[in-house]
């Protein structure tokens, strides 16, 4: 039994695999989350309101891309599906478990203290714009996937920083905390679009993956291949899948904000 | 006794090849098997003037037969048709009894509808694996009650050029990048004479030379490899190999794949954790810093030989083939000595954990 999904080198099975990493990781969220929303409610001097329905979804999303067969065929066999695990965990999951927090529990972050300052300076939306996009530059060059992926802790760090980039993204635009009066319901459509609709690392990536005349990653190419699929398709449609993935979920997010600001603006 | 062949650095201008250099040109064995559509295939007479790419393997096998087909059969789409026409792709089954002439004939047009499939008797094939130093492809079952079975056979392709020589060999983990390298140019070279000059200038570039002693050293690129042994194994099924790089040059280096004779499969692989906790876990790139000498030792770091071809006894020898991301392509000999020897054979420093 695996700790967490890797690329192990071996035939794939449609026969089911048991990551109890994932579930430990989902449970210890989940528990983190419900603690955290405690500790605000108490602060508060409120009792604590249930958990939102958003962060049910946003776990339901993490745990489908971290465990199999998701987990195990985005690790180690198919591009596509690791760039279908980067879309869940980045793009789709964060923003859904920062519904998760209540406004008391944010509003802890408002008190004095190291840990909270840095918080508060890395969700700035410069910053988190910044931090974002090196790590997805950075957790998609073929250096680092062929030789992290091979191994359970490196998979997993490849995830964790997937999961921490998308929250520290979408945290400007979902979290009221630090408010943010300036960053108006325009600047945060604007920075979706830099962010995942036109930004520059991610078209730079779907071009090499979608353009090369050779498949990127080694640990795709080589990997036990399954039926019917040849690695260099499956390279072109993880980089249709970035393209088009990330800016069909931006324009979600858009339509979302334009709707929330019609609606404010009467 | 060592020997050696590059195929590293770039003359000006020029890619190096990246397919793992034969220390002595093979030529085409005179293998006579029957197609997949029952004729008799002579392989010298129906591939003369081609670039022949023979591999041994079968239709079965999850990973290794159909990620060289598949690798091939996609920088071949890449190539211009009277190029793609230069070159002949033959599959020999170790599998014959499942290898039918017709599922070969269908697999293999998944791939390319120019491969070629061969079959013959069980002797047939064996004398054609040992025409080329292969030891016979031998079943491996599932389970000892079990009907299903793999096959472990040799991993490498043997790429021929179109003067009927083998220069080059490409073992499990060339990639259709190093195919896209260096297929063109052997498609170019009708005479072989500019890959035998491409590959003799690589090894001059890399100041390549050959030690015929026990205590061999291979040199290459600023590059020398020492103390290869093969540990005696326990097991019928894995051996641990050690060795000893040497990265005299200003850059680092990187380990990127490694390949043996005598195994279907190798790894590097590194010792995790201490006490129970020990455990190992495959490497894909080993870095070689600059100026360092990185020892491949029991107890760290080491290439695992996994599903033997044959068991390993001491005295024998495995070739382990190295791909470096910067020096390129090294063959290797390493002696198989019995695990008391072990660390008289890894000289100084080399601590054996029994």
């Amino acid at each position: 039994m695996s700790f967490w999904c890797s690329a192990t080198g071996e035939a794939w099975t449609w026969q089911w695999r048991a990551y109890p990493g994932v579930w430990l990781f989902i449970l210890l969220l989940a528990a983190g989350v419900w603690a955290w929303n405690g500790a605000g409610a108490r602060a508060a001097g409120r009792p604590r309101p249930p958990l939102h329905p958003l962060f049910a979804g946003g776990l339901v999303v993490l745990w489908l891309s971290l465990d199999w067969p998701i987990g195990a065929l985005g690790a180690g066999y198919l591009a596509s599906v690791h760039m279908l695990q980067f879309l869940l965990m980045a793009l789709v999951a964060p923003p859904m478990l920062l519904r998760g927090l209540t406004p008391d529990a944010l509003a802890l972050l408002e008190r004095p203290g190291l840990f909270r300052a840095l918080v508060r300076r890395m969700v700035a939306p410069f910053l988190a714009l910044v931090i974002f996009s090196v790590t997805v530059l950075v957790t998609h060059l073929p250096a680092v996937v062929d030789t992290l992926m091979a191994s359970q802790l490196g998979s997993m760090a490849i995830d964790l920083l997937w999961i921490g980039a998308g929250l520290v993204f979408w945290w400007p635009v979902v979290a009221p905390v630090p408010a943010r009066p300036r960053f108006t319901h325009p600047l945060r459509m604007g920075y979706l679009v830099i962010g995942m609709m036109f930004s520059p690392v991610m078209f730079g990536l779907v071009g090499f993956l979608v353009y090369s005349q050779t498949p990127l990653y080694g640990v795709f190419e080589l990997a036990p291949p399954l039926p019917g699929v040849n690695a260099h398709a499956d390279h072109q449609a993880a980089g249709v899948l970035m393209s088009v993935g990330g800016a069909l979920i931006a324009f979600v997010a858009m339509s979302v904000i334009y709707f929330r600001w019609s609606k404010e603006s009467g | 006794m060592a020997t050696v062949a590059s195929c590293g650095r770039d003359r000006p201008g020029e890619a190096s090849f990246r397919g793992v250099a034969l220390s002595a040109p093979l030529a085409k064995p005179a293998i006579r098997l029957t197609d997949f559509n029952g004729r008799p295939f002579d392989f010298v007479a129906d591939t003369r003037d081609k670039v022949t790419l023979l591999f041994f393997g079968y239709t079965h096998c999850p990973d290794v037969c159909p990620l060289h087909m598949a690798n091939i059969a996609a920088v071949l789409r890449t190539m211009p048709a009277e190029d793609r026409a230069r070159v002949a792709t033959v599959f020999v089954t170790t599998d014959p009894e499942r290898d039918t002439p017709e599922r070969m004939r269908e697999w293999l047009a998944n791939f390319d509808p120019s491969f070629v499939g061969l079959t013959g008797t069980k002797e047939e094939l064996a004398r054609a694996q040992a025409s080329l130093g292969l030891a016979e492809a031998q079943r491996e079952y599932v389970a000892a009650d079990s009907a299903s079975y793999f096959v472990a056979h040799a991993a490498q392709v043997f790429a021929f050029a179109r003067d009927g020589y083998a220069y080059t060999i490409y073992p499990f983990g060339i990639r259709q990048e190093d195919w896209a390298n260096d297929l063109p140019r052997l498609v170019r070279d009708a005479t072989g004479v500019e890959t035998r000059r491409a590959l003799a200038a690589q090894a001059r570039a890399g100041s390549l030379s050959t030690t015929p002693d026990e205590a061999a050293a291979v040199t290459m690129g600023g590059l020398v490899v020492t103390q290869a042994v093969v540990a005696e194994p326990a097991s019928q099924d894995e051996a641990a190999a050690y060795l000893t790089i040497q990265n005299d040059t200003p850059q680092e280096d990187t380990l990127v794949a490694v390949a043996a004779d005598l195994a279907v499969r190798a790894e590097v692989h590194e010792t995790m954790g201490e006490g129970e906790m020990r455990h190992m876990m495959a490497t894909p790139r080993l870095v070689l810093p600059a100026r360092r000498v990185t020892k491949l030792a029991p107890g760290g770091t080491h290439v695992m030989l996994m599903q033997l071809r044959k068991p390993l006894k001491a005295g024998e020898s495995v070739t382990l083939y190295l791909s470096l991301a910067r020096a390129g392509a090294l063959e290797v000999r390493a002696t198989v000595v019995p695990y008391a020897e072990l660390e008289k054979a890894l000289g100084p420093g080399a601590e054996v954990r029994k």
